[in-house]
């Protein structure tokens, strides 16, 4: 009896294949079809590049330890049991000899138990450095050892550990660790908080150096991240000094403690590991980025050069949530979408707090006309500015551009981001005018990056519980809708914005901002109108007085829009003092929806269902952002595609032409004519 | 710090009335200074048996050891750590009292995994460029500065006399002469 799988092999320096493999049966080991498989990225990364004290022959298997179903008994093991396979390549298949086999708790999640090899890293650099439960420690470095020391250590009782990273770009991982906090070097406070335990898990000289300078008096510090260079200053004298102890921690090492302190360690941590995976004190499965087998090559181009990631590894087999028991639950988390932002003025700044409160995104550079608006914003941030547009888009880091700039500058903006190849976000409206914005929308149509644009009506609880209702048929298919978006915007706003940081009249300007409250406003209730009946528009009539500010655009706007058998009624104005502000309502001849401002269902029968809100997210500017990375890491179209926003320009450009003729307009006409005019 | 030849140089000049208490043998000289009183060359004396004592603190009981140097401070810890030094077997623990960088590169690619080297004295260079995979990473070796044992005049009265029985005075302006295991420099007399 044999059996056929695959395996990940390097046949050479740099270059990944999934090679087919035969394996047989062999006495005391047994048959595991493997789910999953994970990487130790800092060795698997060294030996990818060659880099120094990691050569290896080739060709080579990489791995790191691997989960999967035993295919027969063996002993201690019955079919079919859910096992992990420590220190495993990255195989489908395996014979493995049982004592590298481990029973996965029910509890447990499979990545977490994948993970054993690097677990035992951890805790014997922990043990080496003389880690009493409950010690406060700092961890240099932010890769996939370092996150395990710091949440074993955390898992053993600490409630304060300091990450200290070269850069924010693993600063998403530990976002979800309330102990831990995360210094960059470059940072004021670096330095500044010291602890008498410091894990560096870098491998670098700057690492080093990072620890020590970290260290109290008396400290320890572990060299648990293996060196990558022949030799690295050691700051001898500061160790004599301030009676520091540096201890080196290889993971080969663990039986030579063992032997000189008389217990057998690699049974206690392993059972220590599996007891905290399997009782939930312990996971690092939401750092893990997973690739099929035959993005293979793509896992170790981004372990050499993607510092956002932190853990990687393979799966074999999709996910099956039933494979181990109800309560494991088998996550794929996605690293965040790494986002350059073009604009530091007043909406650029308010993205950039966005970007904070997101857990998908990571704001990484900017760029402005303005370098002082760009500095500010980085002193703010702590991200990186650019000199120019190109900078910016070369930047490999950068993987999307949120675009926060005057409406007149989205197209040449951008056309450059999708000709770079990055990820597109746009702050609406599309463009400043329907030509541009149809630019824009077939450039995104041919191109292999998303494009996207900034609405986040469409995440807002209110009107995510709408769709509920018309999904579930409780409203009926929607008969109109009515609402009104007033709002009173002071003089200073069309010379600045709210928050006044960039001065400049671009919206005072039709030919730059493309009007008024119409554009700058309504657009949001027109998408979320259009969104909600599904349905594009027929026809347009508009009437609009002209803004006090500027007598270029418009201060108020009555739109009528008929949507198929939908008519829907807006008005807009920017200058009405006091509430209510926003409103806006759909009904249908089931039940009428009350969106703003506040959230009311009321049901033409007595429906024993109860639409209220549901938990939803409560910050509808991070949802849009971690809604647009979740489109670009997995692929499918954005919740709000170029289309459908080219559409909305459509029915806006159609308000203003029906408002100077004062006769309806079809978006469709419009929108043929600017087609046949390109 | 030189010797031989030429008079002693320091890296600060030495202050009227104060003495430089040096430790000696072949390697990398380096000392303290403190004001010339009475008891100036007991308490130097001492300090140089706190370090010791405070560096074959850091040997547990029954591991062999080596100590690099051959001035006081070596001497003294050979007093300390006859049975150790004894063994003849290979040396987990090694501890430097020269603060030579050779000697420092020397210990750390000498020592078996876990060991351990005592940097006794103050090091010459700031950074050692050392072999951190090879050396440190893989054969998890310790490298510490030794817990500092306030020096007290009585703590080891043997210990302290011995140690003034072998210190050479060197008067100012004079070269400091070869073989010995310290030295007290008196600083030029004030113009």
């Amino acid at each position: 009896m044999e059996y056929h799988g695959q395996q990940i092999r390097w046949p050479k320096a740099g270059e990944t294949e999934v090679a087919t493999i035969t394996v047989q049966p062999r006495a005391e080991h047994a048959i595991v079809q493997l789910d999953l498989s994970v990487s130790n990225p800092g060795t698997e990364r060294a030996r990818y590049l060659r880099l120094p004290n990691a050569s290896i022959g080739f060709p080579h298997v990489p791995g790191s330890g691997a989960t999967g179903q035993v295919v027969e008994a063996v002993s201690g093991f019955q079919k079919g049991e859910l096992v992990t396979v420590r220190a495993w390549p990255h195989q489908s298949m395996a014979v493995a000899p049982v004592e590298r086999l481990r029973r996965v708790p029910q509890a447990a999640d499979p990545v977490d138990a994948a993970l054993w090899q690097l677990g035992l890293i951890a805790m014997h650099g922990l043990g080496m450095g003389g880690f009493p439960p409950g010690e406060p420690l700092t961890v240099v470095g932010a890769g996939l050892v370092g996150a395990m020391a710091r949440r074993v250590a955390i898992a053993r009782g600490t409630l304060e550990c300091t990450v200290v990273a070269a850069s924010t770009a693993k600063r998403w991982s530990v976002e979800n660790e309330p102990a831990a906090r995360f210094v960059t070097t470059d940072a004021a406070e670096f330095g500044q908080e010291r602890h008498r335990l410091v894990i560096d898990a870098t491998g670098t000289e700057a690492g080093l150096t990072a620890a020590v300078t970290v260290a109290a008096d008396d400290g320890r510090i572990v060299l648990l991240g293996s060196p990558r260079t022949p030799a690295a200053a050691v700051p001898v004298r500061e160790i004599y000094e301030r009676r520091l102890r540096l201890v080196g921690a290889h993971i080969d090492t663990l039986p030579d403690v063992s032997a000189a302190s008389g217990e057998d360690l690699m049974a206690r941590y392993t059972n220590e590991f599996f007891d905290l995976i399997g009782s939930g004190q312990l996971t690092a499965a939401d750092l893990m980025t997973f690739y099929t087998p035959g993005q293979a090559g793509v896992l170790y181009h981004q372990l050499a050069d993607d510092r956002c990631l932190v853990g990687a590894g393979i799966r074999w087999s999709r996910p099956t949530p039933t494979l181990n028991t109800p309560c494991a639950s088998i996550r794929e988390p996605e690293r965040p979408l790494r986002f350059g932002l073009v604009g530091c003025g007043d909406i650029g700044f308010r993205n950039a707090d966005t970007f904070s409160r997101s857990s998908r995104a990571i704001f990484v550079a900017c760029y402005d006309t303005d370098p002082a608006l760009a500095a500010a914003l980085a002193d703010r941030t702590g991200v990186r500015t650019t000199t120019s547009l190109t900078e910016l888009l070369g930047d490999p880091e950068v993987e999307a551009v949120l675009v926060a700039t005057p409406h007149d500058t989205h197209e040449q903006i951008a056309l450059a981001t999708l000709n770079a190849g990055k990820h597109l976000l746009l702050q609406k409206p599309l463009a400043a005018d329907l030509a541009a914005a149809q630019r824009i929308a077939r450039a995104a149509s041919r191109a292999s990056a998303t494009t996207s644009v900034l609405l986040p009506g469409r995440y807002e609880a209110a009107y995510r519980n709408a769709r509920r209702v018309r999904d579930a048929g409780l409203m009926g298919q929607p008969s109109a809708i009515v609402a009104t978006y007033l709002v009173d915007k002071p003089p200073s706003y069309y010379q600045g914005g709210y928050s006044m940081r960039s001065v400049s009249t671009w919206r005072m300007s039709k030919e730059r901002s493309g009007g008024g409250v119409l554009i700058m406003n309504l657009l949001h209730h027109l998408d979320m109108a259009q969104s909600l009946v599904r349905a594009g528009a027929d026809w347009v009539f508009a009437r609009t007085a002209t803004s006090p500010h500027s007598p270029e655009i418009e201060d108020i706007a009555s739109v009528m829009v008929g949507f198929g058998d939908v008519t829907a009624t807006f008005v807009a104005a920017a200058s009405v003092p006091g509430p209510p502000g926003e409103q806006f309502r759909v009904w249908g001849p089931a039940g009428h929806c009350v969106l703003l401002p506040d959230w009311q269902f009321t049901s033409a029968e007595d429906l024993n269902i109860d639409p209220r809100l549901r938990p939803e997210p409560d910050d509808p500017d991070a949802a849009a952002i971690n809604g647009f990375a979740d489109a670009v890491r997995s692929g499918r179209a954005p919740d709000v595609t170029a289309d459908e926003a080219l559409a909305i320009q459509a029915i806006i450009a159609a308000g203003y032409e029906s408002a100077r003729t004062g006769r309806p307009v079809a978006p469709r006409n419009l929108l043929e004519e600017e087609g046949n005019g390109a | 710090m030189r010797r031989g030849a030429e008079p002693i140089t320091f890296r600060d000049p030495l202050p009227a009335d104060h003495v430089a208490f040096v430790n000696g043998g072949t390697g990398t000289m380096w000392g303290f200074v403190s004001p010339a009183d009475d008891d100036a060359d007991r308490l130097a004396a001492s300090a140089f048996v706190a370090i010791a004592q405070a560096s074959a603190a850091t040997v547990p009981a029954g591991t062999p050891v080596t100590v690099m140097g051959d001035g006081l401070l070596a001497y003294l810890l050979r007093h300390l750590l006859p049975d150790a030094l004894a063994t003849g077997a290979e040396p987990s623990v090694i501890i430097d009292t020269t603060g030579s960088p050779p000697a420092i590169h020397e210990a750390v690619a000498t020592l078996p995994r876990l060991g351990h080297l005592v940097l006794a004295a103050p090091p010459r260079d700031a950074n050692s460029y050392l072999a951190t995979y090879q050396d440190l990473h893989v054969r998890a070796l310790t490298v510490t500065g030794p817990k500092p044992i306030p020096a007290r005049i009585g703590a080891d009265d043997a210990a302290i006399d011995e140690a003034l029985r072998l210190l050479v005075r060197v008067a100012p302006g004079h070269t400091v002469p070869e073989g010995g295991v310290w030295y007290a420099i008196q600083s030029q007399e004030p113009a």
